[in-house]
């Protein structure tokens, strides 16, 4: 079997745990080279050549590489993409991709003219909780969908400096679930209402940024979805969705990390939630490359990923709407010149 | 113990509820006459109540000394001020009036005529709930950032009632409002709803919601967001969730039976408990129990006129909030200036 030639631009913590899964879990990829500056500290990989970053150029100019895999730090992505299209490589992209809907257009624009697949780090389409939750809805077993509420709680805030640099609390941690309703309800977003504070740490105030929120979106097909988010749980990461519609209700759970529960005169103990993202999104993280694979194989024209460039415009464009509702306390309509997102999540 | 004699203004649903509870559990009071401008003859004469046509025979009889009021949202007022101004006590049904100008002259008279006035928030009462605000007040969560409540009625209200229900937040929302104050212990200063009516007719007709999502910021900071549904057709879904990330709280459904089924088909549990009769019935007990212990020993009810006022205020601001697509502050004071005229 012949393997996709790959190079993974960037090894940080997100970098690491992809090349792992991807070793683990995908035969079909073949990574050739690992671009990052800090690469002293990592442990050697077998057949995997490393490279600074000064030598991006040089690694895309390798004809037999195929596509590349972008986990580098969020403001290099625009460009690392442009770079990528430039040699022709197809690409994998974690998001944000760009805080700058402008940015993204001009990606969007250059990924169709040179006929580059593209698809982009919303893991959480690929959860298996989520799929079947999709399907189910797709199949009509609600009915009429009307409310979806979403639960999106980290177990242990980021620390300060990454908050510096994250895009906020929006454009960072709710852009999943943005996308996540623009994913259920096959419609787009058409106003944002986001009351949040800095009720964990204070200092969060002083760059801008929260850590806790409570939004409230109104999608183009009426469904009204409300998001609930902290940076702290310090139970575990509590992720729960729940769809309701005119023939019940569908409800995704957390995960325990273990099923086993203790029972004494004072009370009932059972686990708490899955700890960390890579535990609670592992199989939604091996999904993604799994659909990555089949769209780099793929002979059809014209194929889109199922996790597009204009998906996460749309989840951007959502954030930017947030952070703007946020601050002056109003609704934010969004205008839409923009049908295909919808047209294309019916299919 | 001599029981305490006690009249009902209004046989509909939950004044025959009133009723029975009181004549079969609770025999500190004597249910002594019901009124009705529209009569249940086949049930008052299974229940062998004493009738009157005449409401104004239950504001002059010296022997009444409480009075249960359970009339249609609209007539509220009017009585609770007749029957302040006779001397009884009163309990009345949520809300206290149509307006906030109508609950503060009500507030008003009830002070000046020293009665008491306990508006029928029950579910404050309800062991769940009671439990959850003690875990509160006990800190198990610190200061709560996060407040979610969930409620959703089974099945919607006939046309007929949506016309005249006031709209979802009047009706439906507001003991939410009051379940929220109760909860967090402050007053909640801004409210932002949200609403769409993509499953019923009957809300959709009469420009009412039959969803809303209604967001409430807290004078503290805690944020809070009410999630009301008329149609959910598992069942009466009522669910509370106080978070902060040093604890999170949280208040289940109770189902109709503990059975599950487990087949080759999946697994089955027990929908939640129908409507709010099953659900909060010893509620309705006991905040009529209170009532009584307030007028024996000369209390103040645990949930007072100014809570109702509160719960309207706020249930006007969502309605207000909606239509104008606004957020609404709400002043957290009394406005005592208000209530003089």
């Amino acid at each position: 079997m012949k393997r996709i030639q790959m190079a993974v631009l960037g090894y940080g913590r997100v970098g690491k745990m992809h090349v792992k899964l991807i070793q683990h879990y995908c035969p079909e990829l073949q990574i050739r080279a690992i671009i990052d500056d800090c690469l002293s500290n990592a442990k050697p990989l077998e057949d995997i050549k490393a490279f600074q970053v000064a030598d991006t150029e040089h690694v895309l100019e390798d004809a037999s590489l195929e596509a590349v895999f972008i986990a580098s730090p969020s403001n290099t992505h625009a460009e690392l993409i442009k770079k990528a299209i430039k040699h022709g490589k197809h690409i994998f992209c974690e998001k944000p991709v760009s805080f700058d809907i402008s940015t993204l257009n001009t990606l969007i624009r250059a990924t169709e003219k040179n006929h580059i697949k593209l698809q982009v780090g919303l893991n959480r389409r690929f959860d298996p909780d989520f799929l079947l939750l999709k399907d189910k809805i797709s199949n009509n077993e609600l009915g009429q969908i009307s409310l979806i509420k979403i639960t999106n709680r980290d177990p242990i805030r980021p620390s300060l400096s990454f908050a510096k640099r994250s895009g906020g609390l929006f454009l960072d941690f709710n852009i999943h679930d943005f996308d996540m309703a623009h994913f259920l309800t096959g419609s787009t977003v058409q106003k944002v209402y986001a009351q949040g504070s800095a009720l964990i740490d204070s200092r969060l105030s002083d760059i801008n940024d929260i850590d806790t929120a409570i939004i409230s979106l109104t999608m183009q097909n009426g469904i009204l979805v409300s998001i609930d988010s902290s940076r702290e749980t310090n139970y575990g990461y509590d992720q729960r969705v729940e769809v309701m519609g005119s023939q019940g209700a569908l409800v995704v759970t957390n995960q325990p990390q273990q099923t086993n529960e203790y029972t004494s005169s004072l009370s009932t103990h059972s686990a708490l939630p899955k700890f960390s993202f890579i535990e609670r999104y592992q199989n939604a993280y091996i999904n993604q490359l799994r659909a990555f694979i089949h769209l780099l194989q793929s002979k059809e024209k014209n194929i889109q990923s199922l996790a597009t460039l204009d998906d996460m415009k749309h989840a951007v464009e959502v954030a930017l709407a947030a952070n703007h509702s946020c601050k002056t306390n109003k609704p934010v309509s969004l205008s839409h010149h923009d049908d295909k997102a919808v047209e294309k999540s019916f299919s | 113990m001599k029981p305490i004699n006690i009249a009902i203004i209004g046989m509909g649903r939950i004044g025959k509820l009133h009723a029975k509870n009181i004549m079969t559990r609770m025999p500190y009071f004597k249910l002594v006459k019901i009124t009705d401008l529209l009569p249940d003859n086949a049930w008052l004469e299974e229940f062998n109540i004493p009738f009157t046509s005449n409401i104004a025979e239950i504001f002059d009889d010296k022997n009444i000394q409480a009075i249960l009021i359970c009339s249609p949202s609209s007539y509220h007022a009017e009585q609770i001020v007749s029957a302040a101004k006779a001397k009884k006590h009163i309990f009345c049904e949520k809300p206290l009036g149509l307006t906030e100008r109508e609950i503060l002259h009500v507030i008003n008279i009830v002070k000046e005529q020293s009665v008491i006035l306990q508006v029928g928030f029950n579910r404050r009462f309800d062991s769940h709930f009671e439990d959850l605000k003690n875990k509160i007040t006990q800190q198990f969560v610190a200061k709560p950032h996060i407040l979610r409540i969930t409620s959703r009625d089974p099945t919607p209200p006939p046309g007929d009632y949506v016309k005249h229900s006031g709209g979802i937040f009047l009706d439906m929302s507001i003991h939410d409002f009051d379940m929220a104050r109760f909860l967090i212990g402050e007053e909640v200063v801004e409210v932002q709803a949200f609403g769409n009516a993509l499953i019923n007719n009957d809300c959709h007709q009469y420009h009412d919601y039959d969803t809303a999502l209604i967001h409430l910021r807290f004078e503290n900071g805690t944020l809070g967001i009410i999630d009301n549904a008329r149609q959910a057709s598992y069942g009466y879904d009522q669910r509370i969730e106080v978070f902060s990330n040093k604890g999170c709280l949280k208040s289940l459904n109770e189902l109709e039976s503990h059975l599950q089924s487990w087949t080759k088909d999946g697994v089955l549990a027990a929908k939640p408990k129908y409507f709010f009769t099953e659900r909060y019935a010893d509620s309705y007990i006991k905040q009529l129990e209170s009532f009584y212990h307030c007028i024996h020993s000369h209390l103040s009810p645990k949930v007072t006129a100014f809570d109702g006022l509160q719960a309207t205020r706020l249930a006007i601001a969502a309605t207000q909030s909606a239509k104008s697509n606004s957020p609404i502050r709400v002043s957290p004071k009394l406005a005592l200036e208000e209530a003089f005229f």
